[in-house]
């Protein structure tokens, strides 16, 4: 007996909804081998990434090879397919950035950036070192080492510690408006779970001068940590001695994420 | 007689092609309006932020979905109705208390949770029982435990008092539920889910297939139905979620929040529009402190959060009518509400 080809046996909307699954399957695989899922989550979620993909290549090869579906052209069970394939579309406008100075701003409580939190929100880092300074070309050379290469995250939770001390950092430089007491904001964004929960965390700089930076463009510092009181919060304030643009580090490097 | 039955078979057969044409209609929308603001905003940083937020609550979120998906799937398969109606207690009340706290066994985010409670409604288990494991799974869990007891700096109370009011909440929401809500009232007809056309065998493979190898390909498939079915719904809820995110600044919402009481409101009104994952919630949570967001307002943004949100309300239209959706939240937000103003009176 001749076999019905995979079209008649699976119909329009199985075989749509196959070619959906394996899409997916393929995008999940990518983003984890590729890294760009760090871009969307935090690196322990790497795993579910994988197990995402695994599952929709079942699903795709359960309804190509499983049991025969009911042969109907509906359009209405085809719809829901290409709403599935949005976030796909969304993902290629964005890919290779991050968030930026507009998710800063609307995301960002007042009192976050107006003190030093010195608690446990951000999680332990006992080596509290910055792996991107750590292999930056100017520890390389040995000519800066005075300056203990720190993430914001880390200065945050230790500002006792670094207080007036000489430190480096990297972020992305932001200009509030009415920001009278700094120059600026050096900030990157904490991932607890996914970048919908993504929190802005930062440093007040001072000693750039004029303004000769845009917002967003990525910057290494180096100055003086030290806190200062003011409206009644205590300020986490760097003071510089010098900065310099740096290129934009890939998108596995642009987040801190919980615990680090 | 026959005649009667014959009218009635063809209403129900024409209400099922309004439902269908109406449901594709709003998903055309839909597609056009999400085609339209991605072409218009090309290259702007509000596209960038939005587009970011959206695929980010969606990746994260299909794990859960597929894993919910997968466990219902099993279900279907391996679990007969006689089974689920032998391990139900005869008690309604007690099936409630179980269904509720039944997350601390076996923990299930929000997204997960609904694909699993479509399956253990369709297997019998009590509408009461299946709404308070809705409810509570999500919050009465080790996992949301552990993330709430580190956001707010190892405290055993902050992490007791979240999963307690979640456990009261989802109980009481739930009896209440069981007592306004037959089943058929709540649930939507099988006629209008199409999985049920798609699926050759009338979905009765405990009944006839034999092998486990058989049974998982059709566990698989089930769960490949399944999932086709409900993931719309997140991808609507993730989309207005993101939008939010990115057009409306949080400091509007605690500018509002001067007084106590308006706190736990604002909060709660946040927690559906920011569609947080509840094992996340509580770090966003943690992080109102600093804005002067008293203690009553952060745990409504936590209750809350986990049992009503947009992607949620938006989920529940793949598996409820449009009237229980609609008491489930009012009662749910009324239920939350109450109890953090009596949180809030206690100190």
């Amino acid at each position: 007996m001749k076999k019905p080809n995979l079209y008649k046996k699976i119909g329009m909307s199985g075989l749509v909804q196959a070619m959906l699954f394996l899409t997916w399957a393929i995008i999940s695989f990518w983003l984890f081998v590729s890294n760009q899922y760090l871009a969307y989550l935090q690196p322990k979620f790497g795993i579910l990434v994988v197990f995402s993909s695994v599952v929709f290549i079942l699903f795709a090869v359960s309804l190509l090879f499983g049991k025969q579906h009911s042969p109907h052209h509906q359009i209405g069970s085809i719809l829901p397919a290409l709403i599935l394939l949005l976030p796909i579309f969304f993902l290629f406008s964005s890919l290779d950035t991050g968030l930026g100075s507009k998710a800063f701003a609307n995301r960002i409580l007042d009192a976050e950036v107006k003190q030093a939190p010195d608690s446990d929100e951000f999680g332990e880092n006992p080596e509290g070192v910055d792996a991107h300074l750590q292999e930056s070309p100017l520890d390389q050379k040995g000519a800066v080492k005075h300056y203990t290469a720190v993430s914001i995250s880390h200065l945050l939770m230790k500002s006792k510690q670094y207080k007036n001390r000489q430190v480096k950092a990297y972020g992305k430089l932001f200009f509030p408006e009415n920001l009278k007491f700094a120059d600026a904001v050096l900030y990157r964004f904490y991932i607890t779970c996914c970048a919908a929960d993504a929190r802005p965390v930062g440093v007040f700089i001072n000693g750039i001068g004029e303004r000769k930076f845009e917002n967003d463009v990525w910057v290494e510092v180096e100055g003086v940590y030290h806190l200062k009181k003011s409206e009644g919060d205590k300020k986490p304030i760097l003071t510089l001695h010098s900065i310099k643009l740096i290129t934009e580090p890939p998108i596995d490097q642009q987040y801190l994420y919980f615990p680090d | 007689m026959d005649s009667h039955i014959k009218s009635a078979n063809a209403n129900r057969e024409s209400d099922f092609v309004i439902q269908l044409r109406a449901g594709a209609i709003l998903q055309f929308i839909f597609i056009f309006i999400a085609l339209v603001f991605l072409f218009s905003l090309r290259n702007t940083e509000s596209l960038n932020t939005f587009s970011i937020i959206f695929f980010a609550i969606v990746l994260e979120a299909l794990p859960f979905m597929l894993i919910g998906s997968l466990v219902s799937g099993l279900i279907e398969v391996f679990v007969s109705r006689d089974r689920i109606a032998g391990l139900m207690p005869r008690r309604k009340w007690l099936a409630v208390l179980i269904g509720a706290g039944i997350g601390l066994i076996f923990p299930v985010c929000e997204c997960a949770v609904v694909p699993v409670v479509r399956r253990f409604l369709r297997k019998g288990v009590p509408l009461s029982a299946a709404i308070a494991y809705l409810l509570g799974g999500p919050i009465v869990n080790p996992i949301v435990g552990a993330s709430t007891y580190i956001a707010y700096a190892f405290s055993w109370q902050v992490m007791i008092t979240r999963l307690a009011f979640g456990y009261v909440i989802a109980a009481s929401v739930a009896i209440l539920i069981g007592l306004l809500f037959s089943k058929k009232q709540a649930l939507i007809s099988e006629s209008s889910d199409h999985h049920h056309h798609d699926c050759c065998d009338g979905c009765h493979h405990s009944d006839h297939e034999t092998g486990t190898i058989r049974k998982l390909r059709s566990a698989v498939h089930h769960a490949a139905q399944d999932f086709y079915d409900v993931t719309r719904f997140l991808i609507v809820g993730a989309f207005v979620a993101g939008l939010l995110q990115t057009f409306i600044s949080r400091q509007v919402f605690t500018q509002l929040a001067q007084s106590p009481d308006l706190s736990i409101l604002i909060m709660m009104i946040l927690a559906i529009l920011l569609n947080l994952c509840s094992e996340a919630d509580a770090f966003i949570a943690a992080s109102f402190r600093s804005a002067g967001i008293v203690f009553s307002g952060q745990m409504a943004f936590m209750v809350l959060g986990p049992m009503l949100d947009l992607k949620l309300i938006l989920m529940y239209l793949g598996l409820f009518r449009k009237r229980l959706i609609l008491v489930l939240s009012t009662l749910t937000f009324l239920f939350v509400g109450l109890s953090m103003l009596i949180l809030q009176l206690l100190g």
